[in-house]
């Protein structure tokens, strides 16, 4: 039998905030195919009812409209959902 | 002599002299029980035991890890430093295997000995056995434990086919795991349908062809009747009731949880699948308390006993026990739970319980857009939502507020359907 070769691409493809100052732009999600070394993963079972209803919206555009600091979620993020996203 | 009695206010007493904490369990239920503890009573002693040889790991994402999509460190969620920093005791590899309510103390399987002021069973489940000739065969995995997710990983890399069985949420996860691993599989199924308990078969259909279009195929009216092995004790082959052979070299089996009880044997604690707990996480005897997996609590929403598996809920019954144990009466345990399934294109969110009720209804919008609730005297008491989980808090609300929705189910099921939708009572929720 062949051994099927498994490597973890570590680094993001969407990437990181271009600029400190992306950190002060609203909030967004950002699908991706790579975790990031060291990024904190949640499954969507982990979050609030209210952090699950706004992902969800926000998947189709993008915008979370939520402060990711007053949920149990936090900018670098990842989520677990039907896709890998990433709080951006 | 003449004696002296010293009568000590029983408040201040509880503040002079620290409290011993055990925690048997060291998944959700018992780590946030340790967390919250720590933030009731400072000055507490709080130890946890657990079979287990490493400290608390996200099990919902181990499957990730199974998948070959995430590795081991987003898994981990304490490293022991966790637990020092709370001056928390962690005793690994402890397998508890005796109570005794009366002298307040847990006897590990070496013999040691740890008294208690207040215990708290977090003991979880163990998979069920399938009882079939040569079940326990090379190649044959449950899938439970991180150390489960890291075996079925490895065999998964080099397999050739699969056969899964255990058409229930557990059972999915494996059938999700060898399509992201790329392995042909069969998935054997008893009845018709998968989760035939939850859906119609109108909502398993979808779940059905998600799943051949990742090269996993459903089969059913099937199961196991047993299994064939090679001269190596491997498993070669899952033999169906109808005598259909399926060539498997990995074999993935999710049929259920036996709950950890042996331990309750020869004591009064009251348990039947699960320990006995009020709505304070409390059993019958006044210092041991339950969470997670393992208990039968009352569920103040239903109205009736119930169990649950979920994280969530895991976590808060923990939280909620924490609390109990430091001052009894504090809280109690209310909560509508949900699990969803990430493995497709579209979501899929079950929440409350969702196998049970005397009435419900249903509606299927698109090939990927589904909804059920289960009813129960007029009120909803759970449902599985596939593909839009936009509604998922509106239901929830209604649950949780025991609204009576009775003669407006169909308003329920409109696929933009909003709360104030409902007229009468319902409508004031």
């Amino acid at each position: 039998m062949v051994s099927k070769a498994m490597c973890y691409h570590m680094s993001s493809k969407d990437g990181q905030p271009a600029s400190a100052s992306a950190f002060k732009a609203a909030p967004a999600v950002v699908p991706i195919t790579d975790v990031p070394p060291g990024a904190r993963v949640r499954h969507f079972d982990e979050l609030s009812d209210r952090t699950q209803q706004a992902l969800t919206t926000a998947l189709p555009s993008g915008h979370l409209d939520i402060n990711p600091e007053s949920t149990n979620l936090s900018r670098g993020d990842v989520v677990v959902f039907t896709e890998y996203v990433r709080i951006h | 002599m003449r004696e002296i009695a010293i009568h000590i206010n029983p408040e201040y007493k509880r503040r002079v002299m620290s409290q011993s904490y055990v925690i048997v369990g060291d998944g959700i239920a018992g780590a946030s029980a340790a967390e919250t503890l720590r933030e009731e009573d400072p000055e507490a002693d709080i130890t946890i035991l657990t079979d287990e040889g490493e400290a608390l790991y996200n099990r919902i994402l181990i499957k990730e890890f199974a998948k070959g999509k995430l590795p081991e460190a987003p898994i981990s969620i304490h490293d022991e430093s966790w637990y020092d920093d709370r001056d928390v005791d962690l005793e690994l590899n402890t397998l508890v295997t005796n109570i005794d309510p009366d002298a307040h103390t847990v006897t590990a399987h070496d013999g040691t000995e740890y008294e208690y002021d207040k215990l708290l069973l977090a003991i979880g489940g163990t998979p069920t056995q399938l009882p079939v000739e040569n079940s326990d065969a090379e190649g044959i995995h449950h899938f439970w434990t991180f150390q489960d997710a890291r075996n079925i990983k490895e065999h998964m890399e080099q397999a050739e086919n699969s056969v899964v069985i255990g058409a229930g949420l557990l059972g999915i996860d494996l059938a999700a795991i060898t399509a992201a691993q790329d392995v042909e599989g069969k998935y054997l199924m008893r009845g018709k349908a998968w989760w035939r308990y939850a859906l119609s078969q109108d909502g398993a259909e979808i779940i059905h062809n998600a799943l051949r279009e990742r090269n996993v195929e459903p089969v059913f009216d099937s199961g196991v009747d047993h299994f064939e092995v090679d001269d190596e004790d491997r498993v070669t082959t899952a033999v169906d009731p109808n005598g259909d052979h399926y060539d498997a070299d990995f074999v993935g089996i999710a049929i259920g949880l036996n709950f950890n009880t042996e331990i309750l044997q020869g004591t009064d604690i009251e348990y039947d699948n699960g320990v006995y707990v009020d709505e304070y996480m409390r059993t019958n005897h006044d210092d041991i308390f339950a969470a997670g997996d393992i208990t039968e609590f009352h569920d103040l929403i239903l109205g009736e006993r119930a169990q649950n598996g979920a994280w969530g809920s895991a976590k808060e019954q923990g939280t909620i026990a924490a609390k109990n144990m430091v001052d009894y009466g504090t809280e109690e345990f209310r909560w509508v739970s949900s699990y969803s399934i990430t493995h497709f294109d579209f979501p899929f969110l079950s929440f409350g319980h969702p196998t049970l009720g005397d009435d419900h209804v249903e509606a299927k919008y698109s090939d990927t857009e589904w909804r059920r609730l289960a009813i129960k005297d007029g009120k909803i008491v759970g449902g599985v939502l596939i593909g839009d989980l936009s509604p998922q808090t509106k239901y929830k609300k209604l649950m949780r507020e025991q609204v009576d929705i009775s003669g407006q189910k169909d308003t329920l099921v409109k696929q933009d359907f909003e709360l104030e939708d409902l007229e009468g009572a319902a409508a004031e929720q």
